[in-house]
């Protein structure tokens, strides 16, 4: 059987962007609706919570640890200057750690993990008519579905992140000392100098705002999918990858508002 | 009595419904037929508000649905109950939470009270052992029970049937349409079921709306459905050669 050729849409159509923000803005307006029964949206508030927090900490624990140890040795490896002192090691993983890694790169990680979660959940609802059995009862599906989310994440991610630090830099700390490449004493000489905790503030505004820009933009492609199984699978991509642009797009913004 | 009044609908340029009217009486089962493709689905969401229409009017016992706003509209939609074409379960909800769902969210009951009438639901639709089971674990025709339990939980005035019993073999399809026209009276709902099935239309056919193309092309019961000299309407009923067979005798 010859393969059935896919319809693959052009990369860049600026039509469809400017509709989409559109969209997106009047369905973001709409979720900020006086809740049907609020006991249900706090009870979901709670089970998203546990999904998104406790559901995520394999994958960042693993994806920190490693962050960290990868980041203590290529810093050793470039840090060739005798007069440089080996705890600069320390102090440069513990800054890259709490200012890039863990709030950006752990959750473009997460986009990846609960965006497509969210846009395929909601997606498949919208395309069985679950959506619409929502509505038809006169719930304000949006709102209803997607709130308690955003809210969660927001709440939750940022203490994942704070974990994510911990480990990051924890991990960091073995893969010194079991290599070499940063003894013991000379880390945690580091991680102890110079330390501005604006710097974890910084690290928690960014994690708000991409926890949101995950949850609302996956929201909004699952939401708005037509079509069958195979659309809901794009939604599903189409939510990962708007996601790790925007957070890129807006770790650009916050870094130019906040460090320049 | 809901009433549509020449509700007209088109997305894009394609006319999907081309004014369409018609008045359905409550207590018994109306039907709409029609070929698939015709425009029923469209017609059933431009009724109960998930799609509008754009223009023509739905009255709802005097009430003119289409005119009003969102929260307007809330006290009218909590007396629809509805029954999707796949069923429409929630996946994450167990059979009895799918139930209750409605209850929790629109009733002041206390647990038991919840817990009661959903084993009300339950029982009318002869599924009383099946609560504890998610919509993946059930068969296609107990789905459908289980979203016609649901339909009902909220005691509903008004009930809509898209296709329901599309999908399932001609022995539990008749159980559903026995289930929902038993229902239908018991309650004194005002019924509309969407159907392509002659079976259905054999059965409980005392009310029969067909849509042909957009169109409203007949209506009438089904004696004067068998003798009916509309050309579209013979085409779409006398296609099965069940059918065939029957108008020769
Ligand atoms: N959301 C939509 N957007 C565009 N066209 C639609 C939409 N929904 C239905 N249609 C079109 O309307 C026509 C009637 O559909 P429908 O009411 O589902 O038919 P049926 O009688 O089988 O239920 C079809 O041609 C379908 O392609
Ligand atoms: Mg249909």
């Amino acid at each position: 059987m010859p393969a059935a050729r896919r319809r693959i849409p052009p990369p860049v159509n600026f039509m469809n962007y400017l509709f989409d923000i559109g969209r997106y803005w009047i369905f973001m307006r709409g979720l900020f609706a006086k809740p049907e029964k609020f006991r249900v949206y706090i009870r979901q508030i709670f089970v998203e919570m546990e999904a998104m927090g406790y559901g995520s900490l394999g994958i960042v624990a693993i994806n920190s640890v490693f962050m960290g140890a990868v980041i203590t040795i290529q810093s050793a490896y470039n840090i060739v200057n005798p007069m440089v002192p080996l705890s600069a090691i320390g102090i440069v993983t513990r800054d890259s750690i709490i200012i890039e890694f863990s709030p950006t790169v752990i959750m473009m990680v997460l986009a990846g993990k609960i965006g497509s979660s969210i846009a395929s959940e909601i997606g498949t609802m919208r395309v069985t008519e679950q959506i619409d059995a929502l509505e038809i009862m006169g719930i304000n599906s949006a709102s209803f579905l997607v709130l308690p989310k955003i809210v969660a994440a927001v709440f939750i991610l940022p203490f994942v992140v704070t974990i994510s630090m911990f480990v990051g830099i924890f991990g960091g700390w073995i893969a010194g000392d079991l290599t070499g490449a940063c003894p013991s004493a000379d880390y945690l000489k580091g991680l102890q100098d110079s330390f501005l905790p604006f710097n974890i503030t910084f690290a928690l505004i960014k994690t708000v705002i991409f926890a949101f820009l995950i949850t609302s933009i996956s929201s909004y492609q699952g939401y708005f999918t037509k079509g069958g199984a195979l659309e809901v699978g794009q939604s599903s991509t189409r939510a990962v990858v708007f996601s790790n642009i925007l957070i890129l797009l807006f770790d650009y913004i916050c870094t130019q508002i906040f460090l320049a | 009595m809901i009433e549509a009044r020449n509700v007209f609908k088109k997305f894009g340029d394609k006319v999907i419904l081309d004014g369409v009217s018609g008045a359905f009486s409550p207590g018994r089962v109306n039907l709409v037929i029609g070929a698939s493709g015709s425009g029923k689905t469209v017609f059933m969401k431009c009724l109960v508000g998930l799609m509008e229409a754009d223009s023509g009017a739905v009255i709802y016992d005097e009430q003119d649905f289409s005119a009003m706003n969102h929260r307007q509209r809330k006290p009218i939609q909590q007396q629809i109950g509805m029954l999707f074409q796949g069923g429409a379960l929630f996946d994450s909800m167990n059979v009895e939470k799918n139930v209750m769902f409605p209850l929790v969210m629109f009733s002041d009951m206390t647990p038991a009270e919840r817990a009661d009438r959903v084993s009300f639901c339950l029982e009318r639709v002869h599924l009383e052992n099946a609560g504890h089971l998610y919509p993946s674990e059930i068969s296609g025709g107990m789905k459908k029970r289980v979203a016609i339990a649901r339909a009902i939980a909220n005691n509903p005035k008004y009930l809509f049937c898209d296709e329901p019993n599309s999908g399932l073999d001609p022995r539990t399809a008749l159980v559903i349409d026995e289930l929902i026209e038993e229902i239908t009276e018991e309650f004194r709902m005002t019924t509309i079921v969407n159907t392509h099935d002659m079976n259905t239309v054999m059965g409980q056919g005392n009310r029969i709306m067909f849509i042909h193309q957009g169109r409203k092309s007949w209506e009438g019961s089904v004696d004067e459905l068998m003798r009916s000299d509309n050309k579209e309407l013979n085409d779409f009923v006398f296609a099965s050669r069940v059918m065939q067979g029957l108008k020769k005798v």
